[in-house]
C-alpha cells in the first residue's frame, strides 16, 4: 500500500501518525481492532525505514540490525540466528562489522531495510526510502523491496512522491492532495479510471478536455464517439498513448511541436482552441512535420469520463 | 521530566539570575534601604565614573577594531589562500585562547616594563613619555588576547560562503578586486559585526590585564573590584558593575539582532565545494603575509618573554638562567595548585552533565519557558565576570544562602560560568544529529530513557568531552569572577599568580604561567588527539 502525493500533501504526516511520532488531532487509528492512539511509539512494532536511513552511526551493521530484537528482550542466541538470516537475505555479509559511514548509500539502505525486517513485523513503514539514491540504484532497490516484501508476505505502508515508483512497488495506491485522499485503487485502476483531474494528471500524462453529448454518443475535439454519457459527466481524460494516427481519424489538428523521447515521438497538436499530446512510434513520427495537419482517433474503450 | 525542568530553572534562577538581581537591587537602594537612584546620582555627579566609563568604552572600541582586522586577515589567509603560512596562522590564531587572561600583560611588563628586556632598546623609538602601563599597553595585550575570538568567528563565516560566488562574479566580468569587494566582502559582514561586538564585550569585561597594566588608566572592572575589596563600598561596587553590565548586554543583544538579520550566507543551495581560486595578486598576498608575520612575531615575542622570564634568576638585575623559579614557584603555590585542580575536578563533570541536559531540553523538548532557559543559561556570555563576582559576594553572604568562604561557592561559580561553552557545543551537535536517528530507536522498541542512554548520549560524547576539557581549562585560567569568592581556606592559582605579579616576583609568575599553559595545552591537545583516535572528529569548540 503506497501513500502517493505531491510534497506537503500530508502523506509523511500520516505515516508518522501510524508510527506514533505524531499524534492525530482527531480520529482513531485501528489495527486488528485495537485502538493504537493510546499505544506508545516503542510498543507498536511497526518498524520504519527512514528517508535518511537513520542508522545508528556508533554501531556496526550487526548491532544496528540487532537493536530492535534486543529491545524486545529476545534471547541472545535467537538474535544471532535471526540477524544472520537477514544479513543473508539482504546480501550484507561482507559488511557485517562495518560502521554506517564506511558504506555506500545503497548498502546503508539495505541495513535500514534489514534492521526493520528482522523484527518480522505485521506492518512495515517506508518513508521515501529511495529518494537519496541515484536513478539506477533506485530502480533495482525498488524491485528488491518488492521481492522481499512478497517473499515475507508482510504489509508495507510506503510513502513516495514518485508515481512511477509507486506503480512499481504497490498493490494499492492512496493518492493524496492537500491532506485529503483523492483516490484509493490498484495502479491499473488509477491509470485507467482516475477519479479526478488531479489523479489523472498526477499519474501519468493526461489531457482533460470538455465534452458534449451528441445524440446517443459523445463529442470532443470535434470528433464523435458512440459511448453514451452518464449524468454529470463533463470532461474526458485523454492519454497520449491511447491515440492512434489514422487518415480516417475522428480528429484533425495541426502539429505545433514534436519531441523525440526514444521509444516514441511526442506530438503536441492543436485542435481548434484546445491542445493535446499524442505518442507515436518512431517511424511514423519521423515523417510528420511541424505545422502539418494530421488526423487521429483515441481507442474508444480506453476513454474515461469525469 | 517536568520535575527536572523545574529543578534546572530553580538552579539557574538561584545561581545566575539572583546574583545579577542582587547587584541591581543593591545599586538601587540608598543607605536606609529605600529604592532610589542615590548611588547613581553620587556616581555620576562625581567625575570619577565618567573617566573609567569612557576609558573602558574607548579601549573596547580600539581592541574590537584591531582584533577584528587581524582576525579577518588571519581567517582569510586560512580559508581563502594557498599560502604555506596557513598552518602557522591557524595555530597562532587560536593559541592565545588557552593561556590565562593576564599572561600577555605579564609578558608586556617583562618586555617593556621598567626593567624590561626591550625597554632600553625601544627607548629611542618610543620616546621618554612612553609607558607600557596605560592605554597603548592595554590595547596591545587585549588585542593579542582577544583577536582569536574574532578569528574563529570569521573563519566560520568565510568557510560558509560558497567560493563559487566569487567565480560567478569573475565569470560575469568582474576583476579579482571587484569580485572581492562587491561580491565576497559584503557576505562576510555578519561575521565582522559579530566579531566586533563579541571582542568589545570581552575587552570591557577584561579584568586580569587591566589590573596589572592599567596604571593610571582606570577601567570599570578594576574600579568595581577596588571599591569592594579596597574600600568595602558594596553599593558603589554594585553600581559600577551595573554601569559595566549595560554596554556589555547592549552589545550582546545588538550582536544577536544583527547576526540573525544578516544571515544570508545560508541562502545558497548545495555548495559545489570545488572551486578554482583565481590567483590573488602578488601585492595582496604580500600584504596579507606581512600582517600575519608581524602579529605572529609579536605573539612569539610575548610568549617567548614569559618563557625566558621563567628561567631568569632575579628579574631586572641578575639574568643568569636557572630552574629555581619552577621549584620555588610550585613549592610556594602548592596549596593554590591543589585547590585549583581539586575544585576544577569537582566542577567540570557537573558542568558537562548539566550543560548536556540543558542542551537536550532546549533542542529536543517542547515546554513553556524553553527560550527563557536557553537565554538564562547563556547569559554569562554577555555578563562580565566582575559583575558576576560582585553578584556572588552580594547574594551568598547571608543566610539562607551563606556560601562565602566555602569551596562550594567557587565550584558553583565555575559551573555556572563555564556551562555556556558546553551547552553551545552540545546544542550544535544535537542540531546536527538527525532526529530520525532517535525516532528510529523509539520505533524499534526503545523507550525514551533507553534512547537517551543508548543512542543520544554516545553520539554527543565528543561534544560532551571537548566541552568538559574546555571548561576544565577555563577553571584553571579564570580570574575575573572567582577573585571575589576566593578565601583564606580556598584559593586559586590564578589569584596567587596575580599576587606574585603585583609584588614584583615576575620570574616566579612567569614560571607558573608556563606550567599553566603547558597543562592547559596538553589537556586540550590530548582531548583533540583522543577524539580523532575514536574517529569522531569534532570541530574545535569556539571558546
Amino acid at each position: 500500500m503506497t501513500l502517493l502525493g505531491p510534497s506537503g500533501c500530508g502523506k509523511t504526516t500520516l505515516l508518522r501518525i501510524i508510527a506514533g511520532f505524531e499524534a492525530a488531532t482527531s480520529g482513531t487509528l485501528l489495527f486488528e481492532g485495537e485502538n493504537l492512539n493510546i499505544i506508545p511509539i516503542h510498543k507498536r512494532n511497526f518498524p520504519m525505514v527512514f528517508q535518511s536511513y537513520a542508522l545508528f552511526p556508533h554501531m556496526t551493521v550487526e548491532q544496528n540490525i540487532a537493536y530492535g530484537l534486543k529491545q524486545k528482550k529476545v534471547p541472545a542466541s535467537d538474535i544471532a540466528a535471526r540477524v544472520d538470516k537477514i544479513i543473508d537475505i539482504t546480501g550484507l555479509g561482507p559488511n557485517r562489522s562495518k560502521h554506517p559511514h564506511q558504506m555506500s548509500g545503497g548498502q546503508q539502505q539495505r541495513v535500514a531495510l534489514a534492521r526493520a525486517m528482522v523484527l518480522e513485523p505485521k506492518v512495515m513503514l517506508f518513508d521515501e526510502p529511495l529518494s537519496n539514491l541515484d536513478a539506477n540504484l533506485r530502480i533495482s532497490m525498488r524491485e528488491e523491496i518488492r521481492r522481499i516484501q512478497q517473499s515475507l508476505g508482510i504489509t508495507v505502508v510506503y510513502v513516495t512522491h514518485d508515481q512511477e515508483e509507486a506503480m512499481a512497488v504497490s498493490d494499492r495506491i492512496v493518492v493524496m492532495n492537500h491532506g485529503v485522499v483523492e483516490q484509493v485503487g490498484t495502479p491499473t485502476e488509477l491509470y485507467l479510471k482516475p477519479a479526478s483531474a488531479f489523479v489523472a494528471n498526477f499519474i501519468g500524462q493526461a489531457d482533460i478536455v470538455p465534452i458534449n453529448s451528441a445524440g446517443q454518443g459523445t463529442s470532443f475535439l470535434s470528433g464523435t464517439y458512440s459511448t453514451a454519457l452518464n449524468q454529470g459527466m463533463t470532461h474526458v481524460v485523454l492519454r497520449p498513448d491511447f491515440a492512434i494516427i489514422d487518415i480516417n481519424g475522428k480528429h484533425e489538428g495541426r502539429v505545433i511541436r514534436k519531441t523525440y523521447l526514444g521509444a516514441n515521438w511526442k506530438l503536441l497538436v492543436r485542435v481548434g482552441e484546445m491542445e493535446c499530446s499524442l505518442y507515436t512510434p518512431p517511424r511514423t513520427g519521423a515523417d510528420i512535420k511541424v505545422e502539418q495537419l494530421i488526423r487521429f482517433s483515441y481507442q474508444e474503450d480506453m476513454l474515461h469520463f469525469l | 521530566m517536568k520535575l527536572l525542568i523545574i529543578i534546572i530553572f530553580a538552579l539557574l534562577l538561584l545561581f545566575i539570575a539572583f546574583p545579577l538581581f542582587q547587584v541591581m537591587s543593591v545599586s538601587l537602594l540608598d543607605t536606609e534601604g529605600h529604592l532610589s537612584l542615590t548611588n547613581y546620582a553620587r556616581l555620576f555627579s562625581n567625575s570619577h565614573v565618567w573617566e573609567p566609563l569612557s576609558n573602558t568604552l574607548l579601549l573596547g572600541l580600539a581592541v574590537a577594531v584591531l582584533s577584528t582586522f587581524i582576525g579577518y586577515v588571519f581567517a582569510y589567509v586560512v580559508v581563502r589562500t594557498e599560502l604555506p603560512l596557513r598552518k602557522i596562522t591557524r595555530a597562532f590564531g587560536t593559541f592565545p585562547m588557552i593561556s590565562p587572561p593576564f599572561v600577555i600583560a605579564l609578558a608586556a611588563i617583562v618586555l617593556l616594563g621598567q626593567n624590561g628586556a626591550l625597554s632600553n632598546l625601544m627607548h629611542p623609538i618610543l620616546g621618554d613619555d612612553f609607558s607600557i602601563y596605560g592605554f597603548p599597553g592595554l590595547v596591545l595585550v587585549e588585542t593579542i588576547s582577544y583577536f582569536p575570538t574574532a578569528f574563529l568567528i570569521i573563519v566560520g563565516t568565510l568557510s560558509a560562503i560558497d567560493p563559487v560566488i566569487e567565480d560567478a562574479a569573475c565569470n560575469l566580468g568582474a576583476t579579482r578586486r571587484a569580485a572581492f569587494w562587491q561580491s565576497f566582502f559584503p557576505l562576510t559582514r555578519p561575521g565582522i559585526y559579530a566579531a566586533l561586538l563579541l571582542v568589545f564585550i570581552e575587552s570591557i569585561a577584561d579584568f586580569g590585564n587591566p589590573l596589572i597594566l592599567s596604571g593610571n588608566y582606570k577601567v570599570l572592572s578594576v574600579e568595581a573590584y577596588l571599591k569592594i575589596t579596597g574600600e568595602f563600598d558594596l553599593p558603589m561596587g554594585a553600581t559600577l558593575s551595573v554601569v559595566l553590565l549595560v554596554p556589555a548586554v547592549l552589545a550582546f543583544i545588538l550582536q544577536k539582532i544583527l547576526v540573525d538579520k544578516q544571515s544570508f550566507v545560508t541562502l545558497s543551495g548545495k555548495s559545489s565545494g570545488a572551486s578554482f581560486y583565481k590567483p590573488h595578486s602578488r601585492l595582496a598576498l604580500c600584504t596579507l603575509s606581512a600582517v600575519v608575520i608581524l602579529v605572529c612575531a609579536v605573539i612569539t615575542l610575548l610568549y617567548g618573554a614569559v618563557l625566558w622570564g621563567s628561567f631568569v634568576k632575579v628579574w631586572g638585575s641578575d639574568h643568569t638562567l636557572t630552574f629555581h623559579n619552577y621549584v620555588s614557584g610550585v613549592k610556594g603555590s602548592w596549596g593554590y595548585i591543589r585547590d585549583t585542580f581539586s575544585l576544577a575536578a569537582v566542577a567540570t563533570p557537573v558542568t558537562g552533565v548539566f550543560g548536556l541536559i540543558i542542551a537536550y531540553l532546549v533542542v529536543r523538548q517542547n515546554f513553556i519557558g524553553r527560550t527563557a532557559m536557553e537565554v538564562l543559561s547563556m547569559l554569562s556570555f554577555a555578563v562580565p565576570g566582575t559583575v558576576v563576582g560582585v553578584g556572588y559576594v552580594l547574594a551568598f553572604n547571608d543566610a539562607p544562602f551563606l556560601l562565602t568562604g566555602t569551596s562550594a561557592i567557587i565550584i558553583i561559580l565555575f559551573i555556572f560560568r563555564n556551562m555556556p561553552v558546553g551547552i553551545r557545543s552540545s546544542i550544535a551537535s544535537l542540531k546536527q544529529l538527525d532526529p530520525s536517528i532517535e525516532e528510529a530507536a523509539r520505533n524499534l522498541g526503545a523507550d525514551a530513557a533507553t534512547t537517551m542512554i543508548e543512542i543520544t548520549a554516545p553520539l554527543l560524547a565528543p561534544a560532551f568531552f571537548s566541552g568538559v576539557a574546555y571548561s576544565f581549562v577555563r577553571c584553571l585560567t579564570a580570574i575575573s569572577a572567582v577573585i571575589f569568592v576566593v578565601s583564606g581556606s580556598w584559593n586559586l592559582l590564578t589569584v596567587s599568580l596575580l599576587g606574585q605579579v603585583e609584588s614584583g616576583f615576575l620570574s616566579i609568575a612567569c614560571a607558573l604561567c608556563v606550567l599553566l599553559i603547558l597543562v592547559a595545552g596538553s589537556i586540550l591537545g590530548g582531548m583533540q588527539l583522543w577524539l580523532s583516535r575514536v574517529g569522531l572528529n569534532v570541530e574545535e569548540g569556539d571558546k
